[in-house]
């Protein structure tokens, strides 16, 4: 355990020297300064990182965050009662089906206009991107729950309650993390671009407003900083899946 | 015990029906084992289900211990072929998830579930969750959930037909072991006809659908653990596969 943790740390941190290195030689092949090598990118981001960066970070941190929850709480909730109750799959799912293709992204002006252009409408969004997500993979997990588990679970004296607590939730939370890990992603591409709508805060922002001024070390900065902030995200998923699915990781 | 009364079970297919069970009559004595035997798609998990409560049937009555058969029966406990165990417990919460869901006392749980644990060989693997289990040892937890419940009715599905060779005849002798320290009703749906000997006070064969029993066969070598290695074995496991087959031609000819 302890071994392979620390295995797994010094194969990230030679994939990051590697990534540094393929970065600076791209940078050096190109020879402008819209791909400033990686130590400069890094220098800036480290000289701007309390003044200027860390403010716009924790706004976005925020955004994602709040959207991610809300996604996770209704997502799984609604997930877990559609695939459950076949009448209300019956109801629900062509209504789904329809909605889901539609890129969602395209309802952000719209957004804005019924829900402001503060932060409702971009958490608003991002939650209902990854709120598909989750919904679509707790539905299937539920409708995939083996008949012989439920049958024995009744036999065993086991009421509805007993069956969501014992049965339904624990089968649909490793998939309820892979589409976590996967929709962070999305999520974080739809937080970049809610923050470069009317908004002064937030590291979309940062990043668009240094690029137009052009200030590449600093939109390099930028994108250091929301990555960083997505990779946190991904090992807080990973390290929060390994302490509540262990039996996935035996 | 058991009062199986002209018991018929039918089954809603898209738009047609489908009789799995009909004509079934049934009387068990409590503390006797039935093994069920008969081909396959033939009514007999149907039959354990209605034993069970779990499935509804149209036509007969079926009595448990004076009363009407129902879903929530306390002192029955069901063990199917796999997957009666939930892969995200471990063996201990595996074991104890009956006497939880009932809503046991905090330290007869502990006790109950320990104890059994212990005699069944278990109770170091405890901690270990069913993925990290041998399919023996993982039967040997269901049986063991199913034993911390005290059932005076034990309802099998083929429940040692995953296992080698070596590890079903191991767990056929645990059960047997089991039920001379505590005699209870044992229902066994078996596909091996050695298992329905060695288990099986009575042998009930099955017709092909609309299953019903066409022989029921006293078993007077029930209960000598060491019946494998007797002549009269082989004998009655001759005439047992015998009337399968006449059970199956039959069948055909009612067809
Ligand atoms: N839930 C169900 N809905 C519709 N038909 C069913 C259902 N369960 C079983 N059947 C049908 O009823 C018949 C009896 O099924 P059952 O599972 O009781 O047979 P079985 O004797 O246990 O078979 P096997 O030995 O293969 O396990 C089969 O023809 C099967 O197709
Ligand atoms: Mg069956």
């Amino acid at each position: 355990m302890e071994k392979s943790g620390i295995n797994k740390a010094v194969q990230l941190f030679l994939a990051f020297i590697f990534l540094l290195l393929f970065w600076a030689g791209l940078s050096f092949l190109l020879n402008r300064p819209v791909l400033p090598p990686p130590w400069l990118a890094i220098q800036t981001f480290v000289e701007m990182f309390q003044s200027h960066l860390l403010p716009h970070l924790l706004q976005s941190t925020f955004r994602v965050l709040v959207s991610l929850f809300i996604a996770l709480f209704l997502g799984s909730l609604s997930g877990l009662f559609i695939g459950r109750w076949s009448r209300v799959d019956s109801f629900t799912s062509p209504l789904i089906y329809l909605t889901y293709p539609i890129p969602k992204i395209a309802l952000l002006p719209v957004l804005m206009g019924i829900l402001g252009i503060g932060e409702t409408s971009k958490i608003f969004l991002i939650s209902l991107i990854v709120y598909y997500q989750i919904l679509v993979t707790t539905r299937d997990a539920a409708r995939d729950i083996n008949k012989q588990i439920i049958c024995s679970m009744v036999s065993l004296g086991g009421s509805e309650w007993d069956l969501i607590k014992h049965v339904f939730v624990p089968s649909a939370l490793p998939k309820i993390f892979t589409s976590l890990r996967i929709s962070l992603g999305t999520a974080m591409a739809v937080l970049f671009l809610t923050e470069t709508f009317a908004t002064t805060r937030g590291i979309g922002f940062f990043i668009l407003d240094a690029s137009m001024r052009g200030r590449y070390q600093e939109v390099f900065a930028g994108i250091l900083a929301m990555s960083l902030l997505g990779l946190v995200l991904f090992i807080i998923i990973d390290i929060l899946e390994k302490k509540v699915c262990p039996w996935q990781h035996i | 015990m058991i009062k199986i009364d002209n018991l018929a079970v039918e089954y809603k297919h898209f738009n047609s029906r489908l009789l799995a069970l009909e004509g079934v009559n049934l009387e068990a004595e409590k503390g006797e084992t039935c093994a069920i035997i008969g081909p396959s798609g033939c009514g007999k998990t149907t039959l354990l289900f209605v034993l069970a409560g779990l499935t509804p049937f149209q036509q007969g009555n079926v009595i448990i211990n004076e009363e009407p058969v129902r879903a929530k029966r306390k002192k029955t406990a069901l063990i199917l072929q796999d997957f009666g165990l939930l892969p995200w417990k471990n063996v201990w919460d595996n074991t104890a998830l009956g006497l939880k869901i009932r809503g046991s006392r905090p330290d007869i749980l502990e006790k109950r579930v320990r104890n059994i644990l212990q005699h069944l060989e278990l109770y170091k693997f405890k901690d270990y969750f069913p993925g990290q289990l041998s399919g023996g040892m993982r039967q040997r937890v269901a049986i063991a959930r199913a034993l911390t419940l005290r059932p005076d009715l034990l309802l099998m599905d083929e429940p040692f037909s995953a296992l080698d060779a070596i590890t079903r005849e191991e767990l056929q002798s645990l059960l047997l072991t089991i039920w001379h320290e505590r005699p209870m009703t044992i229902m066994m749906v078996t596909h091996s006809i050695e298992e329905a000997v060695y288990l099986g006070q009575r042998i009930l064969i099955f017709s092909p659908v609309p299953g019903t029993i066409v022989s029921d066969i006293k078993n007077p070598y029930f209960g000598d653990p060491r019946l494998r290695e007797r002549p009269e074995f082989y004998t009655l496991c001759h005439k047992v596969r015998t009337l399968l087959e006449e059970g199956k031609s039959n069948g055909k000819k009612r067809n």
